[in-house]
């Protein structure tokens, strides 16, 4: 039994696993700090609005990988008794 | 009580989420986990959106984020990101923890937990912890559906009778349609909730700018608070330190309605399309953190912040939006209380009950609906009567000792030589940690009791489990099945999901 850290492996996996960190890493310190003006845009607040961009990232990172990654058998035929024979994987 | 239309929308509110809970049974039978539990692993992509939404959207939208805008400012966006990041991790975890269910035939996290780590006793630790955040949540829910039913009703329904009568009616639809009840009544609150919180924020900024955009709504804060604009806030409480921690603490926190809402869906593709799209539903946050910040002006003389909302709605409003905003934070309110309650009566009987009593699924099954009842009569009911200033204390414990579970959760999804004892030792620590920092020093350096418990819990879980003996072979490689198919192999079937690194 292989016990190391399940990782992605694909230049897919890890392009996604890079965006969905990247996302992450917007609305933490240092990067919101990017944010901390008083200032408006499009009428909001600077954060409001930062807050509003990571909420399109988040769906737009989510809808690219679902794309690029597509769910494995094992998982999408998961309730069909012969699917564990199934291997066929992207992700 | 002048105007009875605010109360008669809000108690036809009411009836509808009732009605609506008892039709969602439809023909099936309710005496199984898989039905009561899970709702047979029946629901698409959009009522997952509805119900994941409106599940994470509690009263907390309706008054503590008007509130928070009217006490702080822009602090209360940190809520729309975490919200935004659980998306991701239902995005990853969802179509896994589904395929748990599918394939492995579980139903509760605990279950998952149990069977992954060999350990019944771990498995009812978790159903354990993860309850007493859950609980309290519940209660808060409670106390603020009461609350509202207590306002629009003008006082003529006392606080205690609206917590029996909350609470009965959750437990009537709750009791007969199960999961399937949560389903119904969450999508009809969550597009409620949509609706209601635009077209407040909206009417409200342009009472007070003659815009239908809150633009002006800011300009003024940026004239007259301008640090209601920038963190930490108008108190100034919220440091950048707090506001990162809060987030990374918040998004790990696996909960127990949250898992059930994945085992629910009717295929793991839901799940996926639900996730991708669920940050757009916490739009929904914006329009009322923008009545909070009118009452800064309209109501600057407020004693609790968390009633801007309400108090801008009775003084400027027409009933019909008064009505529309009693409904609305009761669906809030209600829609965040009974997955919990149903959530917390599942992992009981499933995870604790029927390890010690040795029942039959079957016996199981018929037992947990009815444990709802003694949940409610014996802890949600008389707490939230009583109302204890120290609540929030307790919830904070409590999602502070959820937080510790996340080695269990990292062993389930992404490193196999998780033990049970390095689980068991982590999560001692952990929360000792996060007690000592939440009640004798709370908050120290201005960063999260969570995150110094999950900063001294994460290192010892590495070293115990490395140091002890990991789950069989047979266990890990069903799992591995699901979490990363096709690993280990020669470099011809790699895939994606394969290691590339050694822990």
């Amino acid at each position: 039994m292989n016990h190391r850290l399940i990782v992605p492996a694909t230049k897919a996996g890890k392009t996604m696993l890079v965006l969905f960190v990247a996302v992450i890493l917007a609305g933490v310190w240092p990067v919101v700090l990017l944010a901390n003006q008083a200032a408006l845009l499009l009428g909001l607040p600077l954060i409001a609005a930062w807050s509003c961009l990571i909420i399109l990232a988040s769906s737009g990172v989510m809808l690219l990988a679902n794309r690029l990654l597509p769910l494995p058998d094992t998982i999408t035929r998961a309730h069909e008794p012969d699917s564990q024979t199934q291997e066929t994987s992207n992700e | 009580m002048s105007d009875p239309v605010p109360f008669l929308m809000t108690l036809a509110y009411v009836a509808i989420a009732l009605w609506l809970g008892i039709r969602a049974r439809g023909s099936y039978r309710m005496d199984s986990l898989e039905q009561w539990g899970v709702a047979g692993r029946s629901m698409g992509p959009l009522v997952m959106y509805l119900l994941m939404g409106a599940g994470s959207i509690s009263a907390y939208t309706f008054m503590g984020a008007p509130g928070w805008a009217w006490s702080k400012g822009v602090p209360v966006f940190y809520v729309v990101i975490y919200l935004c990041y659980l998306a991701l991790i239902a995005w990853y975890c969802g179509p896994r923890v589904w395929a748990f269910g599918a394939r492995l035939g579980h139903v509760t996290q605990a279950q998952a937990v149990a069977d992954r780590f060999e350990s019944p006793l771990l498995g009812a630790l978790t159903s354990l912890v993860m309850s007493i955040g859950a609980l309290a949540y519940a209660i808060l829910q409670t106390i603020g559906a009461a609350y509202i039913l207590n306002v629009m009703s003008g006082g003529a329904l006392p606080f205690a009778l609206n917590v029996w009568l909350v609470l009965g009616t959750i437990s009537i639809y709750l009791f007969i349609s199960g999961q399937r009840a949560i389903g119904v009544t969450n999508a009809f609150q969550g597009g409620l909730m949509l609706v209601v919180a635009w077209v407040i924020g909206l009417w409200a900024a342009h009472q007070m700018t003659g815009d239908w955009w809150f633009g002006g709504v800011f300009e003024r804060v940026r004239e007259t608070r301008p640090d209601f604009l920038t963190l930490p806030g108008g108190l100034g409480d919220m440091s950048f330190a707090f506001w990162t921690s809060s987030i990374i603490v918040s998004m790990f926190s696996f909960q127990q309605p949250v898992w059930l809402q994945w085992m629910s869906a009717d295929s793991a593709q839901s799940i996926r399309r639900s996730a991708s799209w669920l940050p757009t539903y916490y739009l929904v946050i914006l329009p009322m953190v923008v009545v909070g910040f009118i009452g800064i002006f309209t109501l600057p003389n407020l004693e609790r912040a968390d009633t801007v909302a309400l108090e801008l709605a009775f003084q400027q409003m027409p009933s019909v939006l008064v009505g529309l905003l009693g409904a609305g934070t009761l669906a809030a309110a209600m829609s965040s209380s009974e997955p919990y309650i149903h959530g917390t009566a599942l992992t009981w009987t499933r995870d604790v009950i029927r390890p010690l009593l040795r029942l039959s699924e079957r016996r199981t099954g018929q037992l947990a609906r009815y444990m709802i009842f003694p949940i409610m009569i014996g802890i949600v009911g008389p707490v939230s009567m009583i109302n204890p200033g120290n609540l929030i204390m307790i919830l904070l414990v409590g999602l502070g000792f959820a937080s510790q579970m996340l080695p269990a959760f990292i062993g389930l999804f992404v490193w196999p030589r998780a033990t049970r004892t390095g689980v068991l030792c982590g999560l001692t620590a952990g929360f000792v940690v996060t007690a000592l920092f939440t009640v004798v020093w709370s908050n120290p350096l201005g960063v999260h009791a969570g995150a110094w418990g999950l900063m001294i819990n994460l290192p010892l879980f590495v070293i115990v489990s490395r140091l002890t003996r990991p789950a069989s072979a047979t266990t890990l490689a069903r799992f591995q099945d699901i979490v990363a198919p096709g690993r280990p192999g020669p470099a011809s079937t790699r895939t994606d999901a394969n290691l590339i690194a050694d822990a």
